[in-house]
């Protein structure tokens, strides 16, 4: 029974070794067969991802071709700086026009490499005169350099007394000397422009401008008595006369209506500027005119 | 305000170290703020604001002697100390062949309302007799200042 039993299993090891064997080539086989369509698979695959590759760079390109499209046209760093650029330049404008403007207050100037220069704009009852300039050095001591200050303007004697210990002051002084002196010079020059005909013989006149001397008559033509007129502006910062004196051409005593008229001329150049007072002599002359006329 | 001045070369230096896209506009803008700064301090008074139009009147005939008529028309804001106002005026420029004559015309003044109720009164009444002694602004800021001075 043993035996059978053996050889029986001896057998079936057989068999199932041949089972193996079989098993074995079997599979291999199949893996034969099988690998095929896994090498089709993959492939598949690989052209799929190539194909996504491909397409996927030419999306690359494209949005690469667009951006630079669009960047070409308006660059969007580019205009904020430009609209910045513009802000600046308008601003650097309007700061010029300003820095013009300061010279309607009488006092400006411009900073130099040394110190500045400082302009001062005169004016007479509303018309704008002549402009000096004065050229400071910041050192200590403050000094000028050059100006164009008159020489009969007492400028030594103003820096002597301000310019070290008060700068501004000094200026504003200046100013007061050189506005005056424009004022009284555009009166002496209005009166010998637009008031020739009332003038007998050249008016008299310094560099100044504060000592003028001078004939005139009311009325231009017919009868009148001339005046002779002298005018002192001592105080060099005014623009009207300290001292005048209107005396008559003749020796004889004046009629009493010529001596009210001298005593009242005397007071008009004490008050009014000089082409204002012969201004009102001239509408009187036409106001008289008129009178005869009716 | 003289004696701690810096000179335009100091300040052009330290302006010149600011690095920017428009470097060169930017150190310009920097030394024209120095400058206004500077005249506001001289003058006393500080201009924020100004325009102006000019109008060319020259008729023919007057072009034909060589003469030439404009007219300016200015306005401009600021303050004095601490008072703010506004100006407004018309210059009448006449140029022939000997000189020229620029007229201030039409004057107006907007000063804000101030404790100051006198300063007011003072400016209009300064304006009124004595009409741009010394110029224009030079008016405005000694009647401010004499005007402090009184009120003190």
């Amino acid at each position: 029974m043993e035996e059978i039993i053996l050889s029986w299993w001896l057998w079936n090891l057989g068999v199932l070794a041949h089972l193996e064997r079989l098993e074995t080539q079997v599979s291999k086989s199949r893996k034969k067969l099988e690998e095929p369509q896994n090498t089709q698979a993959l492939e598949a695959r690989i052209h799929e991802l190539k194909c996504l590759r491909d397409k996927l760079r030419a999306e690359v390109k494209q949005r690469q071709a667009r951006v630079k499209a669009s960047t070409a046209n308006v660059e969007p760093d580019q205009t904020l700086e430009i609209s910045e650029q513009e802000i600046l330049e308008r601003k650097q404008e309007n700061m010029k026009a300003i820095l013009q403007a300061y010279r309607f207050t009488g006092i400006s100037g411009k900073l130099t490499s040394r110190g500045v220069c400082v302009c001062i704009s005169t004016a007479f009852e509303g018309n704008l005169l002549d402009s000096y300039f004065v050229d400071l050095v910041m050192e200590k001591p403050l000094w000028i350099h050059h100006h164009s200050v008159p020489v009969f303007i007492p400028l030594e004697e103003i820096s002597a007394k301000y310019l070290q210990t008060n700068t501004q002051h000094f200026l504003f002084v200046l100013c007061e000397y050189l506005n005056a002196y424009s004022g009284r010079k555009y009166q002496a020059d209005r009166l010998q422009s637009d008031f020739a005909a009332f003038l007998v013989g050249p008016l008299q006149r310094n560099s100044l401008c504060n000592l003028l001397s001078f004939t005139y008559k009311v009325k231009p033509e017919g009868q009148s008595f001339p005046f002779c007129a002298r005018l002192l502006y001592k105080d060099l910062t005014t623009t009207l006369p300290t001292d005048v004196t209107v005396t008559s051409q003749g020796t004889e005593a004046l009629p009493r209506m010529w001596e009210e008229q001298r005593a009242a001329h005397e007071n008009l150049f004490f008050t009014k500027p000089l082409h204002q007072v012969f201004t009102s002599f001239a509408k009187k002359g036409e106001k008289l005119d008129m009178s005869l006329v009716s | 305000m003289f004696k701690g001045m810096k000179s335009f070369q100091e300040i052009h230096q330290s302006d010149s170290e600011e690095w920017g896209l428009s470097k060169d506009l930017r150190s310009h803008l920097g030394s024209l703020e120095s400058e206004l700064q500077f005249l506001s301090k001289l003058s006393g008074i500080s201009i924020r604001n100004y325009c102006k139009n000019t109008e060319d009147l020259t008729s023919t005939e007057m072009a034909e002697k060589s003469i030439k008529k404009v007219l300016q028309k200015h306005r401009l804001s600021g303050n004095c100390h601490m008072i703010t106002f506004q100006l407004e005026f018309q210059i009448l420029e006449i140029q022939d062949k000997e000189s020229l004559s620029s007229v201030i015309t039409d004057l107006s003044i907007i000063m804000e309302p101030t404790e100051y109720s006198e300063l007011s009164e003072f400016v209009s009444r300064y304006f009124g007799v004595q009409p741009m002694n010394r110029g224009v602004l030079f008016c405005t800021h000694s009647a401010v200042i004499d005007s402090i001075n009184r009120r003190f």
